[in-house]
């Protein structure tokens, strides 16, 4: 450790001692009161955070539901939504001419 | 059973159920905590002010508490963010800091001559110590500010840090390396 690095830790020191014995001044009942005035004003149902509550509990319970819609049309197409069968492709295939790509 | 004798998680549901009174015994129960918290980081003219603010937060968020963790570290987390919302609002133009004085010099410089444990501890409550510790974190940006507060001054873990404040590891790891060589470089072009 260098003698600055040494400067320096013994300021840090004495700096974080001045931190740690800082004195707080106890609230009061008046401030407790004048709290306690907001609170009653506004109510936890009414507040930012409960309605953020209600939302991301709909929007959960919602998501439940969107996945198994999602599901059952998946399923519902692939059983009910008309496949080319083997013979039309054959149909296809006779119709079909093959002509060369290049003329000889 | 006197109802200013049930624990923090009785009183908690039976305010968000409506007994909206019962909030005060919460209140008191832990506004010290609070105020110790919030002096730590704010002046001490602005703590009843932030103290206010964090109480008519954690009311208005009493139902998003999710009973993993004690009542007093979700308070503690509310009272930090509170904190640093406060110097990002303020960004220390409403909040005066005079500039170091000889005073000031001559502290720094009693400190570094100390010999004593004794005598360190008696420099270390002198009131030019709190004087250049406001006047170092005063300029430091909002974010570097709470990390020194919280990993160099209070002690906490990097991990604790980056809990409470919502930020990555990394990023307070990052910040509490660079804000300490800011103070350093602060405090050295002051000797």
């Amino acid at each position: 450790m260098t003698p600055e690095d040494e400067t320096m830790r013994k300021l840090e020191q004495a700096l974080a001692k001045a931190h740690r014995a800082r004195q707080t001044l106890p609230l009061g009942p008046e401030w407790t009161q004048r709290v306690m005035r907001e609170v009653r004003r506004g109510g936890i149902q009414e507040g930012p955070a409960s309605a953020r509550f209600g939302l991301e509990t709909f929007i959960w319970q919602s998501a439940g539901l969107a996945v198994a819609l999602a599901l059952i049309l998946t399923v519902s197409l692939m059983i009910w939504s008309p496949s080319p069968s083997s013979e039309d492709i054959g149909a296809v295939a006779e119709e079909f001419e093959p002509t060369p790509l290049f003329h000889e | 059973m006197h109802r200013s004798g049930l624990s923090d998680e009785e009183l908690i549901r039976l305010v968000v159920v409506g007994d909206v009174e019962l909030f005060e015994v919460l209140m008191h129960r832990h506004q010290d905590h609070v105020s110790r918290i919030a002096g730590g980081h704010v002046p001490s003219e602005m703590v009843p002010e932030v103290a206010h603010e964090v109480f008519v937060k954690a009311y208005t968020g009493l139902a998003t508490f999710a009973f993993e963790q004690p009542f007093p570290h979700w308070l503690a987390t509310i009272a930090i963010r509170t904190c640093y919302d406060f110097w990002r609002t303020h960004k220390g133009a409403d909040v005066p800091v005079s500039a170091l004085t000889a005073d000031h010099q001559r502290w720094i410089d009693r400190v570094l001559a100390t010999q004593s444990d004794e005598e360190f501890s008696e420099q270390s409550r002198q009131q030019e110590a709190t004087e250049v510790l406001q006047w170092a974190l005063a300029q430091l940006s909002p974010e570097n500010r709470m990390v020194v507060t919280l990993v160099h001054l209070d002690g906490h873990s990097v991990q604790e840090a980056a809990d409470v404040l919502g930020w990555s590891v990394v990023n307070v790891k990052v910040r509490a390396h660079r804000a300490r060589q800011a103070l350093r470089h602060l405090l050295m072009n002051e000797r």
